[in-house]
């Protein structure tokens, strides 16, 4: 049982992750809370779920459209609301304002255009699960693990060891000073936006898979909020352990109290770290000597 | 290589500079000397394109300076910024990786990088830890050496005696000296007038917005009076 919980507590906090990594990267570069990030998510299951239900393509493809419009649509939030605000030096308050416009907008249009109706994905991924001595895991949920593991591995190598991700951590340091050493600052804000924008697809997709697809699915990602503070605000490392421990607490709290309080307890934990160490795990940032 | 002409600019309403016309030639180290708030900082930041100007020209080897400032360093100009801006949560290495962000040449990379490491052993022996905890002197030794990743044809160079010791001045200040034998020309901006000037060829003595002097770096020191009107000391 308590292995079984814990597969499922990984699971979840896999999509968890996909969501609060991009929410991380944005906020580590642009110092604001982009909430239109759970409705990039949300969009994106509804690409999937169009691509796959509506225009009867194959899974894979679809997946594909969803992950690829996700990041558009991501591209252009910071295009066409922040990108301006930027430009004006206005306080990131300003930013974290349009994003919440935004996300009120995404989830009204749904409604206007698709209809406020929970809609379930097809079977496209076989709801079998496999057996392994006493422990049952889902079809899905394997290939959501496996699926979260490339892709932090992949995001990990991109921070570490690419140009890329040297450009964007000098970037989210000092942003003006990489600019003087030669980096084209809004050719890289745009490369981020792309990337938070299809992981948050991703999750979208696979949170569509395993539940269902509605407007306000993409508050979810007040989850991935606080496992993006717990793990220390703009620390992607960080962000991945909070979403981990979130998704097991959760599952934990559901399993063995009452599913009722779940929400109570992930609370309590953000307001618990922010009481005992307010920057968070990961959030002991190198600090200027001189 | 570098000529500004007339060249105006305010932060909201406030003038910061009025009419600035000043030149750079290739080799050359020039100094822009002047107090606090007599706008040597705002220059820097027009000619790196940080900040826009109202009005005046600048080009770099008879081209207008291009309005982004990636495109800046692209064309061989490169701004040390004040108070050195170190990236603290990038090591050493990283920092200098940084400043030669736009070079795809390795092995000059890699030449560029023995050199500096050459001018500044310190940042050798240093070049895994993070930039964040280097002593001010270092970090200026780091932020100079970012910039000259770069392979720029022009540093500018902010303030970078600012807040150090005498003796870490006199031995950044002996560095820039080699740095300008090297071919790389220089304009820098100090409040320190005497050190400024003990390693540039010309000055300009700038107040309040306009540049009020001229001249050969022989000929500002030894007009005792003027250095003590413009600069206090």
């Amino acid at each position: 049982m308590f292995i079984q919980q814990l597969v499922n507590g990984v699971s979840i906090g896999g999509i968890y992750a996909l969501m609060a990594t991009g929410y991380a990267l944005i906020y580590s570069l642009l110092g604001f809370s982009n909430w239109a990030h759970g409705d990039v998510a949300m969009l994106g299951a509804y690409i999937g779920f169009l691509c796959v239900a509506t225009v009867r393509m194959p899974f894979w493809l679809s997946a594909l459209t969803a992950l690829l419009g996700a990041g558009v649509i991501s591209i252009l939030n910071e295009r066409l609301a922040y990108r301006r605000i930027r430009r004006n030096n206005a306080p990131t308050m300003f930013l974290m304002i349009a994003a919440m416009g935004l996300s009120v907008t995404f989830q009204n249009m749904v409604i206007v255009f698709l209809g406020p109706k929970f809609r379930t994905y097809p079977p496209v991924i076989p709801v079998k699960a496999i057996s392994l001595g006493s422990i049952k895991i889902g079809v899905l949920d394997i290939f959501s693990m496996a699926f979260v593991i490339i892709a932090m591995s992949l995001l990990e190598l991109l921070i570490t060891k690419t140009k890329f991700g040297l450009a964007i951590r000098a970037a989210s340091s000092n942003m003006i000073t990489a600019s003087l050493m030669g980096i084209n600052i809004d050719f890289y804000i745009t490369l981020v936006f792309l990337l938070a924008g299809s992981f948050a697809g991703a999750g979208g997709v696979l949170l569509g898979l395993k539940y269902t697809v509605y407007p306000q699915m993409g508050n979810v990602s007040l989850k991935a909020f606080i496992a993006s503070v717990f793990g220390g605000l703009g620390s992607v490392r960080g962000a991945i352990v909070g979403a981990f421990i979130i998704g097991i607490m959760e599952v934990f709290v559901s399993g063995f109290i009452t599913s009722g309080l779940r929400d109570l307890f992930t609370f309590g934990l953000l307001i618990a770290i922010l009481l005992i160490k307010p920057s968070g795990l990961f959030g002991i940032d190198i600090q200027d000597k001189a | 290589m570098l000529k500004i002409d007339n060249l105006h600019a305010a932060y909201g309403g406030i003038k910061a500079l009025r009419g600035v016309s000043i030149e750079v030639k290739p080799g050359e180290c020039v100094a822009v000397l002047g107090a606090n708030g007599a706008g040597k900082s705002t220059l820097l930041k027009i000619i790196s394109a940080i900040m826009k100007p109202v009005s005046g020209s600048i080009t770099f080897y008879d081209r207008k300076i291009p309005s982004f400032p990636y495109q800046v360093v692209q064309s061989g100009i490169v701004h040390v910024p004040e108070g050195r801006q170190i990236f603290p949560n990038l090591t050493v290495y990283e920092n200098l990786m940084v400043g030669a962000f736009l070079r795809n040449d390795k092995n000059g990379i890699n030449r560029d990088l023995e050199w500096v490491y050459t001018l500044f052993p310190r940042l050798k022996e240093r070049q895994h830890q993070y930039g964040g905890l280097l002593s001010g002197g270092e970090q200026q030794m780091l932020a100079i050496s970012r910039g000259l990743m770069a392979h720029p044809k022009l540093l500018l160079l902010d303030e970078p005696s600012l807040g150090l010791a005498p003796i870490i001045v006199n031995q950044i200040f002996e560095i820039l000296k080699e740095i300008n034998k090297s071919g790389t020309a220089i304009l820098i901006v100090e409040q320190n007038a005497y050190k400024a000037l003990s390693v540039a060829d010309r000055g300009y003595i700038m107040s309040t917005g306009v540049i009020e002097k001229s001249g050969t770096s022989k000929e500002l020191l030894s007009d005792e009076k003027l250095l003590k009107a413009y600069l206090g000391d």
